[in-house]
C-alpha cells in the first residue's frame, strides 16, 4: 500500500516535472535578438528616409524653393549615409559593430528629424511607419548617450 | 543492415570529395547573407538620393 502511495505521488511529479523541462525549451518569456532588434529598426528607418526624403523633395517643389531643396538634401544625404553604415554594423555584428550601432542610429535619427521640421512647418501628415520607426530608433538614445559618458 | 551499411561505405569517397564544394558554396552564401541589407538600403534609397542632390525645383 505504502507503494502505491509513493508510486501515485511519484509518477505525477516525474509527468509535471518533464512537462516543465519541456516547457523551457520554449521561448515563454521571449528576449528579443539584439540583432534582429538592430535589423528591424534600420529596415524601417529606411522606409521612414524614403518617406520623409519624398515629402522632403515635394515640399521644395512645391515651394518652388532652392533653400529648402538645399536644407533637404543637407540632412538626408548625411542620413542616409550613416543609415547605411548601421545596415553595414548589422551584417557584421561583432562586438565593435554592436558597440557603434546605437549612436549610429541617433546620427541617422538626426538627420531625419531636422528634414521632419521641414515637414512640418509644411504641414505634412506623416503615416504611421515615422511613428513606428522612430520610436524603435528612439530605444537607441540612451544607449549610445551612456557610451559617449564613457 | 549490412547491404545497406556496404552501399553507404561504397559511397562515402563520393560524398567526401563533395564536402569541399559544399563548404564553398555556404561560404558564399554567408558572404551573399553579410551584404544583404546594407546593399537593400543602398539601392532602394539611391534614385531618391540623386534627386535630392540635383534637386532643383520646378518652376
Amino acid at each position: 500500500m505504502r507503494r502505491l502511495l509513493a508510486l501515485c505521488i511519484l509518477l505525477p511529479s516525474l509527468i509535471l516535472g518533464a512537462a516543465g523541462a519541456f516547457s523551457g525549451c520554449s521561448p515563454n518569456t521571449p528576449g528579443l535578438d539584439p540583432r534582429a532588434l538592430a535589423r528591424g529598426t534600420v529596415e524601417t528607418l529606411e522606409t521612414v528616409w524614403l518617406v520623409s526624403a519624398k515629402a522632403c523633395v515635394e515640399v521644395a517643389n512645391d515651394q518652388q524653393s532652392q533653400t529648402t531643396a538645399d536644407d533637404c538634401a543637407n540632412y538626408l544625404k548625411p542620413a542616409r549615409a550613416v543609415l547605411l553604415e548601421a545596415a553595414d554594423a548589422v551584417d557584421i555584428w561583432d562586438d565593435t559593430a554592436q558597440k557603434n550601432f546605437p549612436c549610429l542610429i541617433v546620427s541617422a535619427l538626426s538627420g531625419i528629424n531636422d528634414a521632419r521640421g521641414i515637414l512640418a512647418i509644411a504641414k505634412i501628415k506623416e503615416p504611421q511607419v515615422v511613428a513606428d520607426g522612430l520610436a524603435l530608433a528612439a530605444q537607441y538614445v540612451p544607449t549610445c548617450n551612456k557610451d559617449a559618458g564613457k | 543492415m549490412e547491404s545497406f551499411l556496404k552501399a553507404l561505405l561504397a559511397a562515402l569517397p563520393a560524398l567526401l570529395q563533395e564536402v569541399p564544394s559544399l563548404i564553398a558554396e555556404l561560404e558564399n552564401i554567408i558572404a551573399g547573407a553579410k551584404e544583404h541589407l546594407a546593399d537593400k538600403i543602398r539601392q532602394d534609397t539611391q534614385a531618391l538620393n540623386d534627386e535630392l542632390g540635383h534637386l532643383t525645383p520646378k518652376k
